[in-house]
C-alpha cells in the first residue's frame, strides 16, 4: 500500500506543481489523468524518490519513504516520462548496466532476466542493437523491460503507452493487468481508455490537486442520468459542456445537466472521459 | 538570413557564462604579463611593453591560446541544436540548411572575435595603469586586423569544419590540441622557413622584422607586403576553403539515429509473430531478485560492473585514439635521441605529458557528465545503488586509463630500445615510469573530477581545470614551486626519486594521495548532500541532492 499524505512541492521558480496531493493507492492497478501540467510527473517522481517534496509524507508498506528512499527503490520499478541512453550501447549491455544497479549481482540471473523481459517486450531479437537507434516505440519498451527487473512491488509508469503502436500497446495492457495481482501499479496517462480498461482506482489531477478519485466505474456512475449528447453547444444555463467533438463529420456535444438542455440532446451513458472533464469543469468553475 | 543567423548566434554567445570568463580571464593574464616578468608567456623578453614589437608578438600568442576557445564557441554552436533535440525541427523548416550552418559559425566567429578585444584592451588598460603607456593605436589596429583576426578567423573555419565533418565536438578539441601540440613540438626554431605555410603569421612576421633593431621593432610597423601578405592570403584562401567544406558538410549533416534506425523499424513488425510469449510478469515472476543491495559484496560487484564499462566508454573512442597516437609520436621521438633505460624514461617523462592532463581534461567531464548529457539519470537514480557506485566507477576508469597511458608509452620506449638492440631494464620501467606516472595523472584525474563536481556544466568544469592549469604554470614561473603546496608535488619532479636523487618523494606522494582521497569523497558525497536546486546543476546530482 503507497500512501501519500498531503504532499506538496513547489519549484524554485515558484510553480507549485503539487498541492496538499493525499491519496492510499493499493495493490492493482491506479490510473493519475491530468491535462499538461496537472502535476502528475511531480507526483511520479516524488513517488519514486527522484524528488523531495516539499511538504508531506509517502510511505509504502511501512517504509517511510523520505526517511528511507534506499529502501523503497529496493522494490520500485520506474519508467520516467522521458529517459535518454547512452549512445551506442546495446539494448542488453544497457540492461544489464540497470540490473547490477539494482543489485542483481549474478551474472546468470541478470542474463536470464534480460532474455525474460527483453523477449517479453519484444526485443530479444534486437537485444545488440544500440538502443539509441531504435524507434520511440522500441526505447519505450526497453524502458517498460528495465522498470520490471527485480519484480518490482511498486510499479511507478510515467506515459508507458506514449509511442507504442496499437498492438503493442495492447500486449502492454496484458502485461500491466497481470503485474496489478501482484504489485502497485501507478500509472499516469492523458489516455482515458487506458485507465477506464485496466486500473481498478483513478485520480484526476489538475494544477496539482486531486480534483476526483475512485474506481473508475463509480466515477462515472456519480454522473448517470446527467449526461447529454447533442449536435450544438447548449444554450446558456444549467448545462456544463464536458466535451465536444467531430463524430462522423458532425459535430457531437457531451453535456452534464439535471435536466435535458435542449430538445435535440439525448441522454446517454456517463463514462470515465465524461468524470475527468466534469472534474476539470468543476475546478475551473472553483477557480472563477 | 545569414546575417541574422550570425547576429542570433552572437546574442546567444554574449549571454553565456563562457563568453565573459574566457574575457575575464584574457584580461588577467594579459594584464598579469604586463605587470610580471614572470607571467610572459611565449613573448619576448626584450623590448617595450607596449611596444610594437610586444602588441604585435601578444597578439599572435593569443591567437594560439585562443584556439581552444574557438573550438569551444564555434563547435558549441555546430553541435548545439543536435545536443538538445532542436536540430530536427530546424530541419523541418524551409531554411537553407547551408546557410544556417553558416550564420550559426559566423555569429560564433564574432563573438571570438569580441572576446579578443579583451588582449588589446587589458594591454592598453595595464600599460596605463603601470605608468608604461597605452601604445600605439596603429601598432593595435595593425596587430588585430592583419594577425589577430586572420588567424582567429582561420581558426574558426577550420573548428567549423571539423564540427561538420567529425559532428562532433571532440572533433574540434582535438583539432585545438593537435594544433598547439605541433606549435609546442616546433618551437620558435621549428617554425623557420615556414614563413608562407605557418598558418598563425608568427614566422612570417619575423621574416618581415629579420635584422631589425630593438629600437626599430618597438616603433615600427612589420611591413603589411611581401612574405606576410603572401602568408595572409594564402591562409586567408585556405578559410574560403575550409567555409566550404563546412558548409557542403553541413547540408549532409543528419541525426546519426535517423541514418543507423532504418531496418529496424520493421522489428517491431515481429510483434504478432512473439505474441504468444510470457506477457503478464505474474505468470513467469522469478523468485524476488533484488536482494540487499547495500553489502559489500554487492556495492563491490556493482563497481566492478560499471567501471568496466565506463573503461570501455573511453577507451572505445576515436578522442582516446587519437590523443595516443598523437602522445606516442611525441614519446617514441624523444625515447629515440636517447640511449639507455635511464635517459629514456626520462624523456619519456619529460615528452609524454600533454596527453595524460588532456585525458584528464577531456575524459573527467564527459565521463561525470554522461548520464545528465545523455538523459538516463531518471533510470539509474531510482536504483538503489548507493551514489558512490556511480562515481567511484568513473575514478576507477580514469585510473586504469592512465595505466594504460603509462604502460603504452613505456611501452614505445622499450621497443625503441629494442630496436636499437640495447637490453631495456623491464623492472625500471615498471618502478620509476608505469606506477608512479598513472599515479601522478591520476591524482589530476582526481582534482578533475572534483571541479567537474563543483561546476554547473561540463564547460565550466574544463573552464575550471584549464584556470587551475594555467594558474599552476603562472605559479610555477613566478618560482612557487615548493611541492608542500604545489598538487602532486614532489622533490626533482616530473623524474623518479631514482633519476633525481631527490629524498622524501613516497611521503609526498602519499600526502597528496590523502588530499586527492578528500576530493573523491567530495565528489561522491557532494550530490546527495548539496540540497541546492538550480537547473544548471547535473540532473542526477540535483535530483539526489532533493530525495537524499
Amino acid at each position: 500500500m503507497l500512501e501519500i499524505d498531503a504532499v506538496s512541492h513547489t519549484y524554485p521558480d515558484g510553480t507549485r506543481a503539487l498541492d496538499g496531493v493525499s491519496l492510499s493507492i493499493g495493490r492493482g492497478l491506479f490510473g493519475l489523468l491530468g491535462p499538461n501540467g496537472a502535476g502528475k510527473s511531480s507526483l511520479m517522481r516524488v513517488a519514486a524518490t527522484l524528488q523531495s517534496p516539499s511538504a508531506g509524507r509517502l510511505y509504502f508498506d511501512g517504509i517511510d519513504v523520505l526517511a528511507k528512499p534506499q529502501a523503497l527503490r529496493r522494490r520500485l520499478g520506474y519508467l520516467p516520462q522521458d529517459f535518454g541512453v547512452y549512445p551506442g550501447v546495446s539494448a542488453r549491455v544497457l540492461f544489464d548496466q540497470i540490473a547490477v544497479l539494482k543489485g542483481i549481482t549474478r551474472t546468470r540471473e541478470r542474463r536470464d532476466a534480460a532474455e525474460r523481459l527483453l523477449r517479453m517486450v519484444n526485443l530479444w531479437d534486437v537485444r545488440d542493437r544500440a538502443v539509441s537507434t531504435f524507434s520511440g516505440g522500441m526505447r519505450q519498451r526497453w524502458g517498460v523491460a528495465q522498470a520490471l527487473i527485480g519484480d518490482p512491488d511498486l510499479l511507478i509508469l510515467d506515459e508507458p503507452t506514449a509511442g507504442l503502436d496499437p498492438a503493442e500497446r495492447n500486449r502492454f495492457h496484458e502485461l500491466l493487468f497481470g503485474l496489478g495481482e501482484v504489485a502497485v501499479v501507478i500509472v499516469s496517462t492523458h489516455i482515458v481508455d487506458d485507465v477506464a480498461d485496466l486500473c481498478a482506482g483513478v485520480a484526476v489531477l489538475a494544477d496539482g490537486r486531486v480534483l476526483a478519485k475512485d474506481a473508475p466505474a463509480a466515477l462515472a456512475a456519480a454522473l448517470d442520468g446527467r449526461v447529454w449528447r447533442g449536435p450544438t453547444d447548449p444554450d446558456a444555463g444549467a448545462a456544463t459542456l464536458l466535451s465536444r467533438r467531430l463524430s462522423n463529420g458532425r459535430p457531437a456535444v457531451r453535456v452534464l445537466a439535471d435536466e435535458r438542455p435542449g430538445p435535440e440532446f439525448e441522454r446517454v451513458s456517463a463514462t470515465l472521459e465524461d468524470a475527468y472533464f466534469a472534474a476539470l469543469a468543476d475546478a475551473q468553475e472553483g477557480r472563477r | 538570413m545569414i546575417v541574422r543567423l550570425a547576429w542570433h548566434e552572437l546574442r546567444q554567445q554574449l549571454g553565456g557564462h563562457v563568453f565573459w570568463i574566457v574575457f575575464a580571464v584574457s584580461v588577467l593574464m594579459v594584464a598579469g604579463a604586463m605587470a610580471i616578468d614572470e607571467l610572459r608567456v611565449g613573448l619576448s623578453e626584450q623590448g617595450a611593453r607596449t611596444g610594437v614589437a610586444a602588441i604585435v608578438r601578444t597578439h599572435l600568442v593569443w591567437t594560439l591560446f585562443f584556439l581552444f576557445t574557438a573550438a569551444a564557441f564555434v563547435g558549441e554552436a555546430a553541435m548545439r541544436d543536435e545536443a538538445t533535440g532542436f536540430a530536427d525541427l530546424v530541419r523541418a523548416t524551409p531554411i537553407n540548411l547551408r546557410s544556417y550552418a553558416l550564420g550559426r559559425s559566423l555569429g560564433a566567429c564574432a563573438a571570438v572575435l569580441l572576446c579578443f578585444v579583451s588582449v588589446p584592451a587589458a594591454m592598453a588598460a595595464s600599460g596605463a595603469v603601470l605608468g608604461l603607456g597605452t601604445g600605439s593605436p596603429e601598432a593595435y589596429l595593425f596587430a588585430f586586423f592583419t594577425l589577430a583576426v586572420p588567424n582567429l578567423v582561420l581558426a574558426s573555419a577550420l573548428f567549423f569544419a571539423l564540427a561538420s565533418v567529425t559532428r562532433s565536438m571532440t572533433g574540434c578539441l582535438l583539432g585545438a590540441a593537435g594544433l598547439l601540440t605541433l606549435y609546442g613540438l616546433a618551437g620558435d626554431h621549428g617554425r623557420s622557413g615556414l614563413t608562407l605555410i605557418e598558418p598563425f603569421g608568427l614566422a612570417a612576421v619575423a621574416e618581415a622584422t629579420r635584422g631589425w633593431s630593438s629600437a626599430q621593432r618597438d616603433t615600427m610597423l612589420p611591413p603589411l607586403g611581401g612574405v606576410l601578405l603572401l602568408n595572409r592570403m594564402f591562409w586567408l584562401a585556405a578559410v574560403a576553403v575550409l567555409v566550404g567544406l563546412g558548409t557542403w558538410r553541413a547540408e549532409l549533416r543528419a541525426p546519426r539515429s535517423r541514418l543507423r534506425t532504418s531496418g529496424l523499424e520493421g522489428v517491431g513488425g515481429d510483434a504478432n509473430a512473439s505474441q504468444s510469449a510470457a506477457l503478464p510478469a505474474v505468470t513467469g515472476r522469478a523468485p524476488p531478485a533484488l536482494p540487499a543491495s547495500s553489502g559489500w559484496s554487492v556495492v563491490a560487484i556493482q563497481i566492478y560492473v560499471r567501471t568496466a564499462f565506463e573503461v570501455q566508454r573511453v577507451i572505445v573512442t576515436p578522442a582516446f585514439a587519437v590523443l595516443l597516437v598523437m602522445g606516442l609520436a611525441g614519446a617514441t621521438a624523444a625515447a629515440a635521441r636517447v640511449v639507455g633505460t635511464p635517459a629514456t624514461i626520462a624523456a619519456l617523462a619529460s615528452s609524454f605529458q600533454v596527453v595524460p592532463v588532456v585525458v584528464a581534461l577531456f575524459f573527467s567531464g564527459e565521463l561525470f557528465w554522461a548520464e545528465h548529457e545523455h538523459n538516463v539519470a531518471p533510470l539509474v537514480l531510482a536504483t538503489p545503488a548507493s551514489r558512490a557506485v556511480l562515481v567511484v566507477p568513473k575514478l576507477l576508469a580514469l585510473a586504469l586509463v592512465f595505466f594504460l597511458l603509462a604502460a603504452t608509452s613505456a611501452g614505445a620506449g622499450f621497443f625503441v630500445e629494442l630496436s636499437r638492440g640495447q637490453p631495456p631494464a623491464p623492472m625500471s620501467y615498471l618502478s620509476w615510469y608505469i606506477l608512479p606516472k598513472a599515479y601522478e595523472w591520476l591524482l589530476l584525474g582526481v582534482l578533475a573530477l572534483f571541479l567537474q563536481s563543483l561546476a554547473p556544466n561540463k564547460l565550466a568544469g574544463w573552464g575550471y581545470l584549464v584556470f587551475y592549469l594555467i594558474g599552476s604554470l603562472a605559479f610555477s614561473k613566478l618560482g612557487w614551486q615548493d611541492p608542500h603546496y604545489s598538487y602532486g608535488g614532489y622533490p626533482g619532479a616530473p623524474l623518479p626519486p631514482s633519476l633525481s636523487g631527490a629524498r622524501g618523494v613516497g611521503w609526498y606522494r602519499l600526502g597528496w594521495g590523502g588530499v586527492a582521497a578528500a576530493m573523491a569523497a567530495f565528489t561522491c558525497r557532494h550530490g546527495a548532500t548539496n540540497g541546492r536546486q538550480d537547473n544548471t546543476r547535473p540532473l542526477w546530482r540535483r535530483l539526489a541532492g532533493r530525495a537524499g
